[in-house]
């Protein structure tokens, strides 16, 4: 039977719903589908970590390559040398760790841009109606946002520290990378997922008070750096060290510091930090919850 | 769908329902029961209609009262997913997603709804052919016009084929073709393919073009709830006259004949016959004594809009601007 406006009729569906369809999963390849679909961002945002990944990864390689060289040219040159180097470059760990700092600060800029209209634009158009008319629970959404966004910090952050760590374990002789500092590898994951967690679970947050992804990237820039430039201008004046407790990147700092054994700014205490880092996620998590249990339950 | 919700007595029920914004009582102790096929919720703005859909898919806790919809009680989470995949819901709103196409869309709720990513695809393309969205499908929604929207959040709420539809408002902001083109595909789902279809608007000929039942709802309560039949139906003891001649001396001569005198215009009249049983031929014979003629004799039916105004007017209140005839 054809309606008489069309010529297509109307095809009932037989197969059968799926009992566990992972909806998060198919939230977040949208999610991430979506924020690859502008090319221009993306690359600007992509590069500086391609960047930092090779650039890392080539000076993993050569102080490997020039160490052998030089050792086996032999004498004191050679050793004076090595070891002239190492003073001005650090050592390896040194190197990967200062790296994956770097990637850390264009994951945070990459995060953000693909993360503040996640929930913003969300709420703006009304799409959690669509959503939350489906069997999809807030726990489901939340996970499916958050997933999404991590896959950008995963770009951005994951991948790079995985090429520059891989570049040690393969360019380090008789794998020597991996026989005395796999600790770093370790570490250096448990940062990276760190840091990712955390700064994901703050963007969405803070995406998820507004219902404009400008007024999002400015909420999200403004609660990190313009508070992380007030705090550390506001111990500086008040002689109040803990003052830079509110600044995340301070925090991320002092966790680094003393997650690779690095030497301890003045005043930095990595107690403190944690703590602080924790509150940040804590609070995230709440933030988002009652927000994503708002956008839910409409009124 | 072949998951089959639970058996249905009716297709919503509500006891005591309440909502209370603020100082603002949308909905006020609804207690009712919508049957099974098209039923439409009729109503002025601001009349709970789109609160009650909000309320039956668990986007809205009720402040009193309960409701159930496909035999599940939306308040708890059990009952909520239940429904959520046995009810289609089109908003009222502007909700598309943009950068988005109408394809990625609609797969993408299909498969959030429970459909695997095969048959959510071909799903997608069978609700958009049929929504007559299939050459637009392939484009980013920011570029469909009003009309296509409407119909891609209508293909949305069909993408797993369930057997409940809440439209909320589907003709909102159409042109008279849009608006028809999609009271045609309402009317196809319900009547061709046993669709149960909730309709919520506040025009009153998408209600009578698609609807079997009729509520119509006011400040939250239920005014009226009947089948559109029965509401409409020719009211045997009613008719409409055209008397040319001599129409006062026919007019002055029906009360001794049994006859009431409802309303007259000119030589234009509406009389009951008390006795419905009674037959038509007493007007005749009426006319004849005092020599007048009729011209016309019609059995007066009454429209939907007539009971809805005399239904929302019984109160006194005369709020009905906002219901488009």
């Amino acid at each position: 039977m054809k309606a008489s406006t069309h010529a297509e009729v109307y095809r009932p569906f037989s197969g059968q719903l799926r009992k566990h369809p992972m909806r998060p999963l198919t939230l977040a390849w949208s999610g991430i589908r979506l924020g690859l679909r502008k090319k221009l961002p993306a690359f600007l945002l992509f590069a500086p970590a391609v960047i930092t990944a090779l650039v890392g990864a080539i000076r993993v390689y050569l102080m490997y390559s020039f160490s052998e060289m030089l050792k086996e040219d032999g004498g004191l040159t050679g050793v004076q040398m090595t070891a002239a180097m190492q003073e001005v470059l650090g050592d390896v760990a040194t190197n990967v760790v200062l790296f994956v700092k770097t990637s850390a600060y264009f994951a945070l800029l990459a995060m953000t841009w693909f993360g503040a209209g996640m929930i913003a634009d969300d709420r703006r158009m009304g799409a959690n109606l669509l959503y939350f008319s489906r069997p999809l629970t807030r726990g489901g959404y939340l996970l499916g946002k958050l997933i999404g966004l991590m896959f950008f910090g995963l770009l951005t952050l994951g991948i790079p520290t995985f090429v520059i760590v891989s570049t040690a374990v393969f360019a380090s002789p008789d794998w020597s990378f991996l026989r005395f500092e796999s600790e770093v590898i370790w570490k250096t994951a448990f940062f990276g997922c760190t840091w990712i967690l955390i700064v994901s679970t703050i963007v969405l947050a803070l995406s998820s008070l507004v219902n404009r992804k400008t007024l999002a990237l400015t909420l999200v820039f403004g609660t990190i750096i313009v508070v992380h430039g007030a705090a550390d201008v506001a111990a500086e004046l008040l002689e109040k060290s803990e003052l830079k407790l509110l600044s995340l990147p301070y925090n991320f700092e002092v966790f680094a510091d003393w997650l690779f054994d690095q030497h301890l700014s003045l005043g930095a205490d990595p107690t403190l930090s944690l703590t602080a880092l924790g509150i940040f996620a804590g609070g995230g998590m709440l933030l988002l919850w009652r927000n994503v249990r708002k956008m839910e339950v409409v009124g | 769908m072949s998951a089959a919700p639970p058996e249905m007595q009716s297709l919503i029920e509500t006891s005591g329902l309440g909502k209370v914004f603020g100082k603002v009582q949308a909905l006020d102790d609804l207690s009712m029961s919508v049957p099974t096929g098209a039923v439409g919720l009729l109503g002025p703005n601001g009349a709970g209609k789109t609160t009650l859909l909000k309320l039956l898919l668990g986007l809205l806790i009720p402040s009193s009262g309960s409701a159930r919809i496909v035999g599940q009680n939306p308040k708890t989470r059990r009952g909520r997913l239940t429904i959520r995949e046995h009810v289609g819901y089109m908003p009222e709103g502007d909700c598309l997603l943009p950068n988005t196409t109408g394809v990625e869309l609609i797969s993408m709720l299909g498969r959030l709804t429970g459909l695997t990513a095969e048959d959510a695809m071909t799903r997608t393309h069978e609700v958009l052919d049929y929504c007559q969205l299939e050459e637009a499908r392939y484009r980013p929604v920011t570029g469909f016009s009003t009309g296509m929207k409407q119909r891609l959040k209508l293909a949305q709420a069909l993408v797993h084929d369930p057997q409940v539809l809440l439209l909320d408002e589907p003709t909102n902001g159409l042109d008279p073709k849009g608006r028809r083109q999609m009271l045609e595909l309402v009317a196809d789902l319900a009547q061709n393919h046993d669709k149960n279809v909730l309709l919520c608007t506040h025009l009153l000929p998408d209600v009578e073009r698609t609807c079997e039942h009729v509520i119509v709802l006011q400040q939250g309560k239920v005014k009226l709830a009947d089948s559109v039949a029965a509401l409409t139906k020719a009211d045997g003891a009613r008719y409409r006259l055209i008397v040319p001649r001599s129409t006062e001396a026919f007019i002055q001569a029906l009360p001794a004949a049994g006859v009431i005198l409802e309303s007259q215009q000119d030589n234009r009249c509406t009389i009951l016959l008390p006795d419905e049983s009674q037959s038509a031929d007493v007007l005749f014979r009426v006319a004849a004594q005092c020599g007048a003629s009729l011209e016309s004799v019609e059995l007066a039916k009454s429209s939907l809009e007539d009971v809805f105004l005399s239904a929302i007017q019984a109160d006194g209140d005369t709020s009905t601007e906002e219901v488009t005839p």
